[in-house]
């Protein structure tokens, strides 16, 4: 069932005031002791509850408020302080009037919360009469339209691939990690559209509901019934220019991406609440912006709110003094209150949270001592969420019911190694540092195979993150590791290690330089260098399982086995996994193991005796039999359907669809100059009239034998009929033509037939160009040669020529009759 | 490696039982074939066994260097330096690369290998001294008889080779080192022959290769191999299970997919490639002498074969084909369709697998889910389901709820099993008893339920409890269809992709695991073995491991006429353990018992262990030479299940029978629905030997109410 965004709102808010109420100080997760804690999921932490805190050990959630509500903005706090909180910024508001319709910036002035459910910006306009509220918040509305001019309607119409599309992109990339999903999952199936190769796109097994829980915990989305679709996709496109604390991070979305996630999140919204699109009339009045812009220096605005990029920001001149951060003594004032006063900055905070706050100012100089290393990755993986879709050291991973929106690119079987986010724990001593900076600043890509994408957090200092990183997980920094041994002969030995045939066939999983992976697509092996610690990578080889609980990756050196390569290196594991380490270390330049899959590397040649493939065939089905000729005309028979499909001429056929990798892949025939006989089964009782009968058996395959020149002879059963169908390649000067000889008789003890005709072909034009000779549509040349009983001729029905062999009237028993094609 | 004392006690006794030959009445002679020298190890035994091959008095001198000569670039190698005009003057002193002295030094490279010449100057990283620069290498070869040698050598960068004076390689270019980058036939006089090289490089890699091949061709490698396995085993279960590889004939892809004797005792196997090969002389020790008949070819990946009264019947993806070979010409030239009515969407998953025959003469076939989204499904008829097949076609559904089920068979009672692969609603390969109506637990194929006479109800949603996910056991109480495994496997210690079913019927050919099930691992490339009893009149028991270090994943097995095993390897698309990519090998016990615990019984209070010989009641009976714990697994639609609800189990006491060939566990905590995993690694037999896999895994669906006496054992 899609809840309404209303619903939703009042559901999280609910949720949101009775979880906040229980979770404590510390953390009122449920743990599990099923053994997943060191896998992709461990425990549920609790996300924008409202205000993002999360309760983890370390973190102590006063302190997290505190720098995710800025108060330090006003509160001016001695810069240890500040460095420390790292507070959350303000949106630029620099063009915030292209972004907002005129109505919706009056609501939300008015009051913030109540318009969106979540909102960390506090209500400076509470406590005070309407029409007070009114002569304070129009000319605030003024200057905000001014900032980048006032923004076109919102969009009424939608294109429908957009919507689609974005509906998809919104589910499957990531959003949902933080967000809430708008709808079931099953919503990811269009993607897999049913083909005729592929009709499993049809139907798809994922839930058809929204999970239980999927709406949990989420950063809000507030409405998008008053914005556009161009300022909607530019802010997906690099959300930070307006965001800059980055908390939603750029996810690494296209132009065309970005656009198809806005059209989708603005049409939902507008569907469902079509009056909320609707804006009054507006007209900009300077004046009132000029007086506006006042209002703005000294209410307070300025004080958290920057221009952004483009614009100068305003100076705050709120007369006000504030009492600095460490002179705050009335704990249960201002801000603090549980009501506060007219015009006091109202935050919508829970006496739980207010608790939190106060009992953090209490020790407030306690806030001047630096973070350590490990408490700071732990608040930066918190703030940042990273744990929506990462898990480290028994916490975070995907919150329950959002799981089921993490999924596999394509048929990797891969399990949840292949749709979860990689666990973080002791990701520093994983991977090394110039990688880590390269991920967190811009994203990475070495899963293909995962939908979701790792975004670009560009306003975290990355290298200071990644040197943290390194300093709290690696058992040493990467300078300090002895430098890995390299030489020719390792290489090679690695080489060898890597291939099929004489190695440890890696490549059967990793794609390697871009190559095609034989079966499960792991990542391929050619960045290896640069991503891990040789030290790490060593350990990792040596027993995947530990370092990656439930991986799919084997161990090749099982300690209680002997080594199954004692003339590599001297069979000794450790100088194995040196020539792997030193054969990839060669990255972009290394030589292709053995075994990696040649495009085209299993064409059947037909030397001598006839080959029959049988196979998934295109145009031929699932049950084809395909046939090839030495003479080279070759044909591809449906076994069930019973009849011919495709005849050619040149090369048999390529069979990597069957014989590389996991096989199951349809096969394209080779070759050319493609004829097809008629098109549906040829055979057809008919009633002693002449006509054809009103039900028509099903033909059933029966199986083929070789002649004793092994060449087929296909047979199979039409009601009582036994038919045995035998193509024979015609020796030609010019190119190889088609015999098909046909045997057709009763099974013994039933009853002669009234009647058996056979459909030789069907075109546009069917003309006979000698005695028993028809050319079909000037592209095939039929040849007939049938008993004196029956008789050849072209019928036209259903708006086209057909070609009918009639084989006498009543006390039919046996038939033999040939037809050559020519084309 | 040696790991722990009880490695290092298994791995000096069957030091000591390798060293003394196993002599035993089944090897024969290799015949004038190969020249077998014996050493006391199997490197020094390989080395001079190989020498046999090469020409009389073909010793390789060691080489000597000289160098570095200034040398920019490419285009220079022709640019003479004094050891080019003088030859190899070990005393001489010439002028090197900035005036440097330089005289000839021996080294000690090796053949055979990228020998790296980053070796003048002060410190050999010094760039100054190898960048830009020729060197020159020489050595001899002396031979008694003149004799032709092939000879590999590569180099970095470019270089020129004298043999005798005379110039046989000349490669002026800027290149990576390759080992094949010029392969020569050398002349070799008798007497000693001269080799100089000269070697330029202009920056980074120098290198230089010298090297020979193999003189054995591959036949006489294996037989080499075949001898040196002999000698020297290396693994302890070499001792009592001996594997022969039987070699393969390159053209011949033996992606092993079926396997089964013809009337004659040959296997005939079919393959992923769509063939039918039969192997003659496959009975050899040595097995050198077989030989491979392609009897069919064409079919669609046919994953297993069946004969039965002299007729061959195989599954391909859409059909069960009956095969005849009408001529006795040892081709099939008849491909009956016996029966195709099971769905092919042409979905990449739907593998069909079977036949195996019943006591009834009915065929078993077993149909694998399609998959989509990596979620299986059954969207044309039988997919997921086990069909019996008259050889005249009549078919009749059993049970459904499979997933990939890569194999069937038969245990001694007749009753017919499957193995099923991890995946969604299957937390770990499981081997299952199959019986009419069942429901296995994946609900993809649930739909055909729905049909008339299909034998039991459709079993709906999978049962998921208030809370969650509960463990197939739990969900088993509230679905009266839902099958339990009669026993898992654990993932990764138990393998990780079941195939195939086997038992041995061999009457003690095979050892003392007389009518145990053998389960194979397609990723492992290993071999588990299961025990079975009935509880409460349902199958249960133990596995354990049986064997491992296949040449690759092991998907089909089949008894040989003498009671030895093929077994018969592909891991195309999946990767395995095991160094080829497919092939075919063959068990022989030696007639030596392991010292294994040959049955694991559920009692009321804990666990009879049945073991192949006597214990030494010191360690058998101290209940601290045991650990046991127990865990599950959800049923659940993900991928695979953890084990979950880990706990340890106390051990109270370990009692000894009078004739010490069993052992009662008194076990506190049992658990109904859990694996209970033990491990016995302080047991020893009367001579001190630890057993020879010390882990068991049963799966105690149900716990009997009433104690079993030990002498109903």
């Amino acid at each position: 069932m899609k809840r309404t965004r209303t619903e939703r709102a009042m559901l999280t808010s609910a949720v949101s005031l009775g979880l906040v109420a229980a979770a404590g100080l510390f953390g009122a997760w449920t743990a599990s002791d099923d053994g997943r804690a060191d896998s992709f999921i461990a425990t549920d932490l609790q996300h924008f509850e409202p205000f993002g805190v999360v309760a983890t050990s370390t973190l102590d959630p006063g302190e997290r408020l505190i720098a995710e509500l800025n108060c330090i903005a006003c509160h001016t706090a001695p810069k240890a302080i500040a460095d420390r909180l790292d507070s959350k910024q303000a949106p630029n508001l620099g063009q915030v009037g292209r972004r907002y319709s005129p109505d919706y910036l009056r609501a939300w002035l008015a009051d913030p919360h109540k318009v969106k459910h979540g909102a960390m910006m506090p209500n400076l306009l509470t406590g005070i009469d309407a029409p007070m509220l009114n002569r304070m918040a129009e000319p605030l509305v003024h200057f905000l339209v001014s900032l980048g001019g006032l923004a076109p309607q919102t969009e009424t119409e939608f294109d429908e691939t957009d919507v689609n599309r974005g509906r998809i992109l919104y589910h499957r990339v990531g959003c949902v990690g933080c967000h809430a999903p708008l709808e079931a999952p099953a919503v990811l199936n269009p993607t897999l559209k049913p083909t005729g190769d592929d009709p499993y796109g049809a139907e798809h097994v994922l839930s058809e509901t929204i999970p239980e829980g999927a709406t949990d915990h989420v950063a809000p989305l507030g409405s998008f019934a008053h914005t556009t679709i161009q300022s909607l996709s530019e802010f997906l496109y690099d959300p930070v220019a307006v965001r800059p604390s980055g908390r939603m991070p750029s996810m690494n979305l296209t132009q065309d991406e970005s656009r198809a996630i806005a059209t989708y999140l603005i049409a939902t919204d507008v569907r469902n609440d079509p009056a909320a699109a609707v804006q009054a009339p507006f007209t900009l009045d300077p004046t009132k912006a000029a007086s506006g812009e006042r209002m703005f220096a000294q209410l307070g605005c300025a004080n958290c709110h920057r221009m952004g990029p483009n614009r100068t920001d305003i100076k705050p001149q709120r007369p006000l003094p504030f009492t600095s951060f460490l002179d705050l003594q009335r704990l249960d004032q201002g801000c603090l209150a549980a009501k506060p006063e007219a015009m006091m900055a109202n935050y919508d905070l829970t006496e739980s949270q207010r608790q939190d706050i106060r009992a953090t100012l209490r020790n407030a100089e306690s806030l001047s001592k630096p973070l350590s290393d490990a408490q700071t990755i732990d608040r930066t993986i918190s703030t940042m969420n990273c744990y929506a879709c990462h898990q480290r050291d028994g916490e975070g991973g995907p919150a329950e019911g959002r799981r089921a929106y993490f999924m596999t690119v394509g048929e990797a079987e891969l399990g949840d190694e292949g749709r979860f986010p990689p666990p973080l724990t002791g990701v520093g001593g994983k991977l090394r540092t110039a990688w880590m900076i390269e991920t967190i600043s811009k994203g990475a890509k070495v899963r293909p195979y995962m939908a979701t994408r790792m975004p670009a957090f560009t306003t975290l200092n990355a290298e200071v993150l990644a040197a943290r990183f390194e300093r709290v997980d690696a058992p040493c920094p990467a300078e300090d590791l002895p430098p890995m041994a390299f030489s020719a002969q390792l290489a090679a030995d690695g080489r060898r290690l890597a291939g099929t045939g004489q190695g440890m066939s890696c490549i059967n999983c990793h794609s390697i330089r871009g190559s095609k992976p034989i079966g499960e697509p792991a990542m391929d092996l050619v960045n290896t260098h640069e991503r891990l610690r040789s030290d790490w990578f060593h350990t990792y080889l040596l027993d995947p399982a530990k370092l990656r609980p439930g991986t799919r990756m084997p161990n090749h050196w099982p300690p209680d086995q002997a080594n199954p390569f004692p003339d590599v290196q001297g069979g000794d594991p450790d100088r194995q996994i040196d020539a792997l380490w030193a054969y990839l270390s060669q990255g972009e330049f290394l030589a292709l193991p053995e075994g990696v899959p040649e495009e085209g590397g299993y064409e059947i040649l037909v030397r001598d005796e006839p080959v029959v493939f049988r196979t998934f065939i295109k145009g031929a089905g699932a049950r084809a039999i395909a046939i090839g000729f030495k003479e080279q005309v070759h044909l591809a028979f449906d076994s069930e359907q019973c009849r011919i499909m495709e005849i050619w001429r040149g090369a048999f056929l390529n069979a990597s669809g069957a014989w590389a990798g996991r096989g199951g892949n349809t096969t394209d025939p080779l070759g050319t100059d493609v004829v097809t006989p008629a098109d549906e089964f040829p055979f057809k009782l008919l009633i002693p009239n002449g006509d054809l009968a009103m039900t028509q058996p099903d033909p059933q395959f029966r199986g083929y034998r070789l002649d004793d020149r092994r060449q087929p002879i296909l047979e199979y059963e039409f009601g009582d009929w036994m038919i045995e169908e035998q193509p024979l390649p015609i020796v030609r000067p010019t190119a190889p033509d088609l015999r098909r000889i046909f045997d057709v008789k009763i099974a013994p003890g039933k009853a002669p037939s009234a009647g058996l005709a056979f459909v030789v072909a069907n075109g546009a034009k069917i003309e006979m160009t000698g005695r028993d000779q028809f050319n079909v549509d000037g592209r095939v040349v039929y040849d007939l040669r049938y008993p004196d009983t029956a008789v050849a001729k072209v019928l036209n029905y259903q708006s086209a020529d057909h070609l009918v062999l009639f084989f006498g009237n009543t006390n039919v028993r046996q038939a033999h009759f040939e037809l050559e094609m020519t084309w | 490696m040696v790991r722990t004392m009880k490695q290092f006690a298994i791995a000096v006794t069957f030091l000591l039982l390798g060293a003394s030959t196993t002599a035993s009445a089944m090897q024969q002679p290799l015949g004038p074939e190969l020249d077998y020298v014996k050493k006391a190890t199997r490197e020094e035994t390989r080395k001079a066994t190989i020498a046999q091959y090469l020409p009389a008095g073909l010793d390789y001198g060691p080489w000597w260097i000289i160098g570095p000569f200034e040398n920019a670039g490419s285009g220079e190698l022709d640019r003479i330096y004094p050891p080019e005009q003088d030859g190899f003057k070990p005393d001489a002193v010439y002028k090197g690369k900035r005036g440097v002295d330089v005289k000839w030094k021996k080294t000690d490279f090796v053949d055979n290998s990228a020998m790296d010449l980053h070796v003048f100057g002060a410190n050999p990283a010094d760039d100054v001294f190898n960048e830009d620069v020729a060197c020159y290498l020489y050595r001899e070869i002396r031979i008694d008889e003149p004799a032709t040698l092939r000879v590999r050598m590569g180099s970095d960068d470019g270089m020129k080779v004298w043999h005798n004076g005379r110039v046989i390689v000349f490669a002026d270019e800027l290149r990576g080192w390759d080992a094949d980058q010029h392969v020569v036939d050398l002349h070799l006089e008798a007497g000693v022959n001269t080799i100089l090289a000269k070697v330029i490089n202009h920056q980074v890699g120098y290198n230089f290769s010298f090297g020979y091949d193999n003189p054995l061709d591959p036949m006489l490698d294996a037989k080499l191999e075949y001898q040196l396995d002999l000698d020297f085993p290396r693994s302890p279960e070499d001792l009592y299970y001996r594997m022969l590889t039987i070699p393969v004939p390159p053209d011949v892809v033996l992606e092993v997919g079926g396997m089964d004797l013809l009337e004659d005792g040959r296997p005939a196997i079919s393959t992923r490639r769509g063939e039918v090969w039969l192997v003659n002389d496959a009975y050899g020790d040595p097995p050198f002498n077989a030989t491979f008949t392609k009897f069919a070819s064409g079919l669609h990946e046919p994953l297993g074969l069946a004969v039965r009264d002299g007729v061959m019947y195989l599954v391909q993806r859409g059909e069960l084909t009956r095969l005849v070979d009408e001529n006795s010409d040892d081709r099939a030239d008849r491909f009956d369709t016996v029966y195709n009515g099971w769905g092919v969407s042409g979905n990449y998953h739907e593998f069909a697998f079977g036949p195996k025959f019943d006591r009834d003469g009915n065929m078993w076939v077993t149909l694998n889910l399609g998959f989509c989204g990596g979620l299986g499904k059954s969207i044309v008829p039988w997919r997921g389901w086990a069909l019996k097949i008259t050889t005249d076609g009549q078919m009749t559904p059993v049970c459904g709820g499979m997933r990939s089920p890569n194999g069937i068979g038969m245990n001694a009672a007749g009753d017919m099993f499957y193995v099923d692969n991890q995946g969604d609603w299957v937390g770990t390969c499981p081997l299952v008893h199959m019986e009419p109506g069942d429901f296995c637990g994946h609900p993809g194929g649930n739909q055909w339920y729905d049909l008339p006479d299909v034998p039991g109800d459709n079993p709906g949603k999978p049962y998921a409890g208030p809370n969650g996910p509960v463990p197939k056991h739990e969900a088993a109480k509230k679905m009266p269809s839902l099958k339990l495994p009669a026993v898992w496997f654990p993932y990764g210690r138990m393998g990780q992709s079941s195939a195939d079913v086997q038992c041995d019927m061999t009457g003690g050919k095979f050892g003392p695991f007389g009518e145990q099930i053998f389960v194979g691992d397609q990723t492992t490339a290993s071999i588990a073995r299961v025990y079975l009893e009935k509880v409460d009149g349902k199958y249960q028991g133990a596995c354990f491991p049986f064997r491992s270090g296949f040449d690759c994943g092991v998907n089909r097995m089949c008894w040989g006429t003498d009671g030895s095993m093929f077994v018969g390897m592909t891991n195309r698309g999946w990767g395995s353990l095991g160094r080829k990519p497919y092939g075919l090998q063959r068990l022989i016990w030696t007639g030596k018992t392991p010292f294994e615990i040959l049955e694991m019984k559920a009692q009321p209070d804990g666990f009879d262990l049945v073991f192949t010989q006597p214990v030494d009641p010191q360690t058998a009976g101290n209940a601290a030479s045991y650990t046991m714990k127990s865990f599950t697994y959800y049923y659940h639609e993900p991928y695979g299940s953890p084990e979950i609800r880990n706990q340890q189990l106390a051990i109270l006491g370990a009692v000894v029978s009078p004739d010490r060939m069993r052992v009662h566990l008194l076990v506190n905590g049992l658990r109904e629905g859990f694996v209970h995993e033990l491990s016995a690694p302080g047991v020893t037999n009367a001579d001190g030997e630890p057993l020879l896999h010390t882990e068991a895994y049963y799966t105690l669906n149900h716990i009997p109410d009433a104690p079993v006496a030990f002498a109903d054992h």
